[in-house]
């Protein structure tokens, strides 16, 4: 893509999501996220200029002259966004690539991350991290983001998650709200990775998919080639038997997944290539939330 | 089977190219995210038969390339160009050949049955040339004309008689009769065997001056005298060995004596053997084409292929 192309899908993205960011789910990404209001930090003495409603009478009354309580921003949280932008990404039946939807939710979630004004940062991975951007504020760093996201040429292809999981551990000293968007399509064992991560931070799975990758149509002989292994294959698709299989396996790994993530303690948001997600990460944020009010 | 161009079979060497640009240069394969899922689908007979479409387009173009080198199967019987030799045989048909002195202890023979005798292993053994016949006594009758065709000539030769032409020897006619007959033709060698048991003794041309006329057309006359006796102070039944010795060295051929069968058969063999090593002979062999069941052959493996590559085992993208 072009930088012309690119800021163009970016200007797109923020039109078509700035609905969902302000009036869709604003109120509950705030909910979710922000639930615990302010937070007391320290008591210093009053100087000029200093809202006087924050002075805190008690503690001026026995020091004999005015201090005022200081809240730390709680709400200032940070969110990281880990995009994964290996081979496997670049599939798509329709006309969204798993890369696009991966991109375009990243940057719904930047721009809601923005609008409640909290910190955002990228890691762009492959089996290796290929490019990230430390958290920041304010709008132009988000539409970074975003460029960065749908621009990125990754230069391997191969998909690793723990890489990039110790890499968050690695920079962010804070606690961070982590959306890790993949199609875990990986061989690797993922389970220390996750759960150390997991501990550390609120951390999201964004699950991607194509509906091609589960079911078929007989459209005869097809050769596929896996982007990340280069290995070529040739599959019926006429044969019945072939797309029910496909289907199965499918349908087994994604249940297996589902509950491996699970089990660590993550959250998990299924996300479909050409379909609408609005409603998928609704369901999320209200789940979330009866479950933080619980 | 024989190639008229072989050369053009290393077109076959073509081949990997064509196939090159068939399967290897198609557009690329599909995307599809995870290979090992794929690995784990079952494999249908459409997919192991996959290598059978490049198998087959391999076969029709060798077919096809062999038909182009053009096959061909050379026919048993080869022909020898018609225009090698022309060989008129003068036959003498007067009463005297009635004479029964080619008789052997076991059966009667006349002269006229030996020379038929005779002349039908001559006309055997000269297959491929042009043959005519001219039977003669008083006055000349062309019996058949040079041809070809040698069945019916030797028709034409069993129904001669002695004395079917009158009671005469007209040589000098006869001669110029078959010169006549060969004018007109352009066979590399011109050839009159003249087989006779008298002496010219009617007509109205002389024997040396049809010979000088047979040899400004470079036509050579062989001559046979066919009599047991000899020839000399017979009367008129004996043959003239020196007219007809001289007919012959005037035309550059040859005079023989037959006096019995086998020194005829002896004769006309000695003849065929000389006009048989002067001739040069132009053979050319006519050929059944056999590139027809090829080029079906390649038309159908590369139609199969093109329709299999179509429906069932077509492949996208």
């Amino acid at each position: 893509m072009t930088p012309r192309e690119i800021i163009k899908k970016v200007r797109q993205i923020e039109i078509r999501t700035r609905h969902l960011v302000n009036d869709v789910f604003a109120g509950e990404y705030h909910s979710v996220f922000k639930g615990r209001g302010m937070e007391f930090q320290e008591v210093r003495e009053y100087e000029p200029g200093d809202d006087i409603r924050a002075i805190d009478w008690n503690v001026t009354a026995r020091m004999g002259h005015p201090f005022i309580k200081k809240f730390s921003e709680e709400r200032e949280l940070t969110v990281m966004l880990l995009v994964d932008i290996s081979g496997s990404n670049q599939f798509g039946s329709g006309t969204q690539l798993k890369q696009d939807l991966a991109a375009e939710l990243a940057a719904v979630l930047a721009f809601a991350a923005i609008r409640n004004n909290d910190r955002v940062g990228l890691v762009l991975f492959s089996d290796e991290v290929e490019h990230y951007l430390p958290p920041k504020k304010g709008s132009s760093h988000v539409l970074r983001v975003v460029r960065d996201v749908l621009g990125f040429k990754a230069k391997r292809q191969g998909t690793a998650l723990a890489p990039a999981l110790d890499f968050l551990n690695h920079t962010t000293t804070r606690k961070t709200v982590t959306f890790l968007i993949s199609d875990f399509i990986t061989g690797e064992d993922l389970k220390a990775a996750l759960r150390v991560s997991a501990a550390r931070h609120d951390l999201v799975a964004v699950v991607t998919a194509d509906p091609r990758e589960r079911v078929w149509p007989a459209a005869g002989l097809v050769e596929w080639r896996d982007p990340e292994t280069g290995a070529g294959q040739v599959c019926d698709t006429s044969d019945p038997r072939v797309r029910e299989a496909l289907t199965q396996h499918f349908d087994r790994q994604r249940t297996g997944l589902k509950q491996r993530l699970a089990r660590t303690g993550l959250d998990v948001v299924e996300v479909w290539a050409g379909q609408p997600y609005d409603r998928e990460l609704v369901r999320f944020f209200k789940a979330r939330e009866r479950r933080l009010r619980t | 089977m024989t190639f008229c161009y072989p050369w053009l079979l290393l077109v076959a060497l073509l081949i990997p190219a064509v196939l090159w640009l068939r399967y290897a240069r198609r557009r690329p394969p599909l995307n599809f995210s995870d290979g090992a899922r794929l690995a784990l689908l079952p494999r249908t007979w459409a997919v192991r038969l996959q290598p059978a479409l490049p198998a087959l387009f391999a076969l029709g173009l060798l077919c096809l390339a062999v038909a182009l080198a053009r096959p061909q199967k050379g026919l048993e019987e080869s022909r020898v160009r018609t225009e090698a030799v022309d060989i008129v045989l003068l036959v003498d048909v007067s009463p005297s050949m009635s004479i029964p002195d080619f008789s052997t202890p076991l059966r009667t023979l006349n002269r006229l049955d030996a020379a038929k005798t005779v002349l039908e292993k001559f006309i055997a053994s000269r297959a491929h040339d042009r043959l005519g016949m001219i039977g003669f006594s008083a006055f000349p009758y062309t019996l058949c004309p040079l041809t070809l065709d040698h069945g019916w000539l030797l028709d034409r030769m069993r129904n001669m008689r002695p004395g079917m032409l009158g009671d005469a020897t007209g040589i000098g006619d006869a001669m110029a009769s078959a010169v006549n007959r060969l004018r007109e033709s352009k066979a590399k060698s011109k050839v009159v065997v003249l087989l006779t048991d008298g002496q010219n003794n009617c007509g109205l041309m002389q024997p040396d001056i049809a010979a000088q006329a047979a040899k400004a057309l470079g036509i050579k006359i062989y001559t046979v005298g066919a009599s047991s006796r000899t020839a000399r102070g017979v009367g008129d039944d004996a043959v003239d060995e020196a007219a007809l010795k001289r007919i012959a060295s005037t035309t550059g051929a040859a005079y023989f004596r037959a006096a019995n069968l086998d020194r005829m058969q002896d004769v006309y063999e000695q003849i065929d053997k000389l006009e048989r090593t002067e001739i040069q002979i132009d053979h050319f062999t006519r050929f059944r084409e056999l590139a027809g069941p090829w080029l079906l052959a390649a038309l159908l493996l590369l139609a199969l292929e093109q329709a299999l590559a179509l429906t069932r085992l077509g492949r996208q993208p």
